[in-house]
């Protein structure tokens, strides 16, 4: 019988390995600036589906679905308001074609951009509350194994909690992105991680983390993933869920026209373990993390595994 | 604490309906508009800038406080339209470049620089290079600013730049910036400024037109 997600976090030692920046990867098999993330993904679907399978023989444990810009307010600026069933659907089910037994189809959904929640933007609770739900239940009917909530607002967060909660039991991964400022990590909206996660928690998250954004404001690679490490103990402080930490491997470079993310494969291996330590379960990374910074992070996970 | 400090304060709080009652308040005890916009409504702004610069304001509150300059601003309108003093710093164009839908870093530096007194008009996100020329023309602007989050479309600054240049618009001043974006960066690619964050973009906005 395939272990749920709920029960693998309660009841194993295990760490999942996630791999986030997947819409990244994409580029490789042509994926442009321009064209809505989903919508290319629905008309390159042997693309995704060889981008996914990569990222599980390179030892990940989910399936994104890539959605983040599928709800209907991120979907209308390309005219595509009246295909976000579809785009959901979709996505998730081609997700769900490629995932092994024992891998999670994860449905992702992220936050209201370009507006905000009323009274910082103009959108009403119960707008916010149908968007989702219209974007959550396409995922749902299309077979996801779990929801990854992840956004700068959690207000917004909290409503698509709830949705989720409405609609089914499946397990919720909620994230905040957090940045390293003057005083600390803290969210856009200025929630230190102790805080954030309280609130998450509150809202039944049955995984809590943090993720992208800028970790420290040090130019020093040496320093980057042990700030990540600062950032789990920060957030255990404000919760007893299990984590999930997925850092950028720094703040990327124009160097002669080509991005460079100054954070190797090596320095994050390095680190994982003591993101693990601090309470870290589902791993990764975001923006700019490689597979090869996956194998590498594989490879430290099968290995405390092996000595467990 | 006398009226122009109070507007100043509830700014700083975002307290828009307090504003909007100040200011009407203030304009029946015969203050003029010039005096309640620049000693309330653009010193509270002000305020919120440092605070913001220094992170004891965030996104939030300093959306709040915008709601609340707007509210007061739109009481001394009428007063302002028509009269040849109404004229502002300087007029300047915003936008998220082409390919780029982030749209908050961009809303931050517009409300900052409206809040000191600019004329914004606020273009959008993933907006072509001719579409700045367009605007920059249109509105007879001293200032183009630009934003890019993305490492991938950070280039697209460059075309804009070019595009403007081509156009013959040399005498407009450009201004970038963006999570990736550096200094060094606006150098390469011939920005005339660059800032670290919506409250270093004033100060550079002013620098550049020469108004310090």
């Amino acid at each position: 019988m395939v272990i749920g997600l709920r029960e693998r976090m309660r009841n194993t030692d295990d760490v999942l390995l996630h791999y986030a920046p997947l819409h990244s990867l994409l580029a490789d098999w042509g994926k442009d600036l321009e064209s809505h993330l989903s919508e290319w993904i629905v008309n390159h679907p042997d693309a995704y589906q060889d981008a996914l399978k990569q990222s599980f023989a390179a030892g990940c444990d989910f399936a994104c679905t890539q959605t983040q810009a599928s709800s209907p307010w991120r979907a209308e600026p390309f005219g595509l308001q009246d295909r976000v069933y579809e785009l959901n659907f979709k996505s998730a089910k081609l997700a769900r074609e490629v995932t092994p037994p024992e891998r999670y189809v994860l449905g992702m959904v992220s936050t209201t951009n370009p507006d905000f929640l009323e009274p910082l933007g103009n959108m009403t609770y119960d707008e916010v509350y149908e968007g989702y739900k219209e974007q959550m239940t396409a995922l749902l009917d299309g077979g996801i194994d779990v929801f990854l909530v992840v956004g700068n607002h959690i207000d917004e967060g909290v409503i698509a909690i709830k949705v989720a909660k409405d609609l089914c039991d499946l397990p919720i991964i909620a994230q905040n992105v957090f940045y390293a400022g003057k005083k600390g990590f803290r969210t856009m909206m200025g929630l230190d991680p102790e805080a954030a996660s309280a609130k998450l928690q509150e809202a039944g998250a049955d995984v809590i983390g943090g993720s992208c954004g800028l970790m420290t404001k040090s130019t020093n690679p040496s320093e980057w993933y042990p700030s990540a490490t600062k950032l789990v103990k920060e957030m255990r402080r404000g919760c007893s869920t299990p984590l999930s930490i997925q850092p950028d491997p720094g703040i990327p470079q124009l160097i002669d026209g080509k991005t460079v993310w100054p954070v190797s494969p090596l320095e994050m291996a390095k680190e994982v373990s003591n993101w693990i330590d601090a309470g870290a379960r589902i791993v990764g990374g975001c923006c700019g993390t490689s597979l090869e910074h996956y194998q590498k992070i594989a490879t430290v996970i099968r290995e405390r595994q092996a000595r467990a | 604490m006398n009226i122009l400090s109070q507007i100043a304060e509830n700014i700083r709080y975002g307290k828009f309906a307090k504003v909007e009652e100040l200011v009407r308040e203030g304009l029946a005890e015969g203050l003029g508009w010039e005096v309640i916009l620049n000693g309330g409504l653009f010193a509270g702004m002000g305020v919120v800038g440092e605070l913001f610069k220094e992170e004891e304001m965030f996104i939030p509150e300093v959306l709040m406080a915008a709601k609340a300059m707007e509210a007061g601003q739109k009481v001394l309108e009428p007063l302002i339209a028509g009269t040849s003093s109404g004229r502002r710093l300087g007029k300047v164009i915003l936008g998220t470049v082409k390919g780029d839908i982030h749209n908050l870093g961009k809303t931050l530096v517009g409300i900052m620089l409206k809040g000191a007194g600019f004329e914004v008009t606020d273009i959008g996100v993933d907006v072509r290079a001719e579409k700045f020329v367009e605007a920059a023309v249109s509105e007879k602007a001293q200032l183009v600013g630009m934003s890019a989050l993305l490492t991938t479309t950070m280039p697209r600054m460059k075309t804009t730049i070019e595009a403007l240049h081509k156009a013959g618009l040399k005498q407009v001043k450009t201004i970038i910036g963006g999570a990736c974006v550096t200094q060094q960066y606006a150098d390469e690619i011939g920005a005339d400024g660059y800032a670290e964050n919506a409250g270093a973009a004033v100060a550079k906005a002013k620098e550049l037109l020469g108004l310090k």
